[in-house]
């Protein structure tokens, strides 16, 4: 590739055009220090456009930082001759690389930028190969659906305040759905699994019921649960949960609420446990008796005696 | 409809092969030395479970022809036999279990018949158990292959030489043509699985409506043949009740009971593999968001107390019609028919018995 080392207007820059930015929109503020101090030391590189504007291919941050600081000129390295527009992708994603790892966002940026300039035969192999993931097919369907998601939510992403699964889980949603997810996700804590099931249930309830996700999420139940002051995040998490398993499952809900009671009646004590077979599907109750001796042995058998007697253990062995 | 034919080279002479050929002489075929070629062409498509749907490939059958239906040892499991001829399905319900069954699924058609000749013969001449249900319509619908293969009118001759074995053909379409003027025996039990007509709508993509399955049962009925039907899958939604009462009306409005030798409830379940597919292939279906618990065989299915619920109804609404016809479920466990029928296959006989004897009273 040759280049043209040029100093050159900032204002002839187009900084909106993003043909080959794979980072969301770039944070100039760790640069502008280090350029106040030292100085531009690596030039950006640019494209001149057919409207005589220049294109970025690589420093888009540190263009930004420049502006900020009020720089009118810049020192940049000009790519001239006949070059491919993949070739210039190739550099962009080359120039990132050399610095640090880039991340999946920019993987997902990088894939749907550049999938329509390489064959369908080798596409994954090449791809995974420029932008540095495994050549997986299911890795690679993964990091490609990211690219449909809205920014703020990949913004979030790359703040771990929503993990890959989870967005990967949200890449069906339109893009004011994903966001209500994400409106959600920041006044909680939760694990993976956790955001994952919770996307599950809300899209089921939706379904069942016929009913916009925005509608779900913004039901004065779910708002309830957010806006209380007295709970963590964690424990809103656990509460939201365990309201969404209740509308989305409301049967076997009602029956778990009526075990549970009738197991209260039973007056079981810290040392005998009943515990029904999963979802009462049929299959064996489980008790749970622990012991340490002889005279311990004895009273719990008296406890199980009691609760054999006891009428409410028909409500426990008969659930519905 | 079929697109493409393949044909494995280790069959293309055998008779059934070039029939099916001859009758499919416009579509583009190909021989290939082994199926991975089949698969290959598949996999490339943006949906292979709907493209295995119209790609007909010519085989043989490697293992046996028949055998036991699976079960599960966790529900009443109601020993039937499977005649595999083929597999897969032209039809695309939204719940067909199909989808996931196969890898890749592909419509593959077994024309070394030679073979599930011989096995027929074989347990012909068994003179033990005493009485066998056999069916086609586990791993495609039966009727499916008639306008190529004319299966019918070679295997219900068949059935009809011995006395002790019935053959059931279980569909959703009404391509009973083939049964027309063939000595049947009262050996061949033509069945209908049956929904309501928003469901065959909306879930039952390609099958026929409801009212030309019954039209066709109708005629099955005037022909002679004995009759079965299953409900199956049974699925709740908004207006089921109202729907099923209906559909249990409208059949018995269309045949008679009389000649009804088993009727199956089902409600729906499904390996959590076909959820995803469900999702990917059927977005607008709501199938899938019932309340569905892992059951014991590790199939999700509706939560017990829903699928009594349905049962109950079912039962009460078929026996208000047909007090005598024998109604059974299928996979479920002695607490469900227990609730339901007020009393457990075991004190019958076992469920086995219960529907032998009821096929062994159409002669
Ligand atoms: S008719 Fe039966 S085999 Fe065919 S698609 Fe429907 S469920 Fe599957």
């Amino acid at each position: 590739m040759k280049y043209d080392d040029k100093l050159v207007p900032i204002l002839e820059i187009d900084t909106e055009d993003n043909m080959f930015r794979l980072s969301l929109e770039p944070d100039p503020n760790s640069l502008i220090a280090a350029i106040q101090s030292v100085g531009l030391i690596n030039p950006p590189v640019l494209r001149q456009k057919e409207d005589l504007r220049y294109r970025i291919v690589c420093g888009f941050r540190r263009i930004s930082a420049c502006r900020h600081l009020g720089w009118h000129e810049i020192d940049v390295r000009l790519v001239v001759g006949d070059v491919s527009e993949l070739d210039l992708f190739e550099l962009a994603i080359l120039d990132n690389r050399s610095h640090r790892a880039i991340s999946v966002v920019e993987q997902a940026r990088g894939i749907q930028k550049l999938e329509p300039y390489i064959p369908s035969e080798n596409r994954l192999e090449t791809l995974a190969s420029l932008l540095g993931f495994p050549v997986n097919k299911k890795v690679f369907q993964k990091i490609r659906a990211l690219g449909r998601l809205p920014e703020p939510v990949l913004a979030e992403v790359l703040n771990n305040t929503l993990s890959f699964e989870a967005a990967v889980h949200l890449c069906p949603f339109s893009p004011k759905e994903a966001l209500c997810f994400l409106d959600l996700f920041k006044g909680l804590k939760l694990s993976q699994n956790k955001q994952i099931e919770i996307i599950t249930l809300v899209q089921e309830i939706a379904m069942r019921e016929d009913l916009w996700i925005k509608k779900v999420l913004q039901s004065s139940d779910i708002k309830s649960v957010l806006e209380r002051p007295d709970l963590n995040r964690n424990e809103k998490g656990s509460l939201l949960r365990a309201y969404l398993k209740r509308r989305r499952f409301p049967a076997l809900a009602k029956t778990q609420e009526r075990i549970v009671k009738a197991l209260k009646a039973l007056r079981l004590n810290e040392h005998v446990h009943i515990i029904p077979p999963p979802y009462f599907e049929g299959g064996p109750y489980t008790l749970r008796m622990t012991f340490k001796n002889q005279d311990d042995f004895s009273k719990r058998l008296k406890t199980l005696d009691a609760i054999a007697k006891n009428p409410d253990l028909k409500k426990v062995l008969e659930p519905y | 409809m079929i697109s493409r034919l393949y044909i494995d080279e280790k069959v293309k002479d055998e008779p059934a092969a070039l029939t099916i050929q001859e009758r499919l002489h416009t579509i583009p075929a190909t021989v290939v030395t082994d199926a991975s070629r089949v698969h290959e062409a598949l996999a490339d498509s943006t949906d292979p479970v709907a493209q295995g749907k119209r790609v007909l490939f010519l085989t043989r059958n490697r293992g046996p022809f028949l055998r036991k239906c699976p079960g599960t040892r966790s529900y009443i499991c109601c020993g039937y036999h499977i005649l595999n001829i083929g597999t897969y399905c032209t039809m695309d319900c939204t719940y067909c279990i199909l989808q996931a069954y196969f890898h890749p699924p592909v419509l593959q058609y077994f024309v070394n018949q030679e073979q599930l000749y011989n096995e027929l013969d074989h347990l012909f001449s068994l003179k033990k158990p005493p009485f066998y249900r056999v069916g086609t319509g586990e791993f495609t619908d039966s009727l499916i292959w008639e306008p190529w293969t004319e299966l019918s009118k070679t295997l219900i001759p068949y059935f009809a030489s011995q006395d002790r074995i019935v053959l059931e053909l279980k569909t959703k379409t009404s391509a009973v043509g083939n049964l027309k003027c063939i000595t049947h025996n009262k050996k061949t039990i033509v069945a209908w699985s049956l929904n309501p007509p928003s469901i065959i709508r909306s879930e039952e993509h390609g099958t026929a409506s409801l009212k030309a399955r019954l039209a066709a049962a109708a005629q099955c009925e005037a022909w002679g043949y004995p009759l079965a039907f299953h409900f199956d899958p049974l699925i709740i939604y908004k207006d089921w009740e109202n729907d099923y009462r209906q559909l249990v009306r409208e059949l018995f409005a269309t045949v008679s009971s009389k000649n009804i030798v088993w009727i199956s409830l089902g409600s729906f379940r499904f390996m959590p593999s076909l959820k995803q597919i469900i999702r990917k292939r059927f977005p607008k279906s709501k199938i899938i968001y019932g309340e569905f618990i892992p059951g014991l065989d590790n199939k999700m299915r509706y939560f017990k107390p829903l699928r009594i619920e349905i049962y109950k109804k079912m039962v009460a609404w078929i026996k208000e019609l047909a007090p005598d016809v024998v109604v059974y479920f299928c996979m479920e466990d002695e607490e469900v028919w227990k609730e339901t029928m007020g009393f457990v296959p075991k004190d019958r006989g076992g469920l086995p018995k219960m529907l032998d004897d009821s096929a062994a009273r159409f002669r």
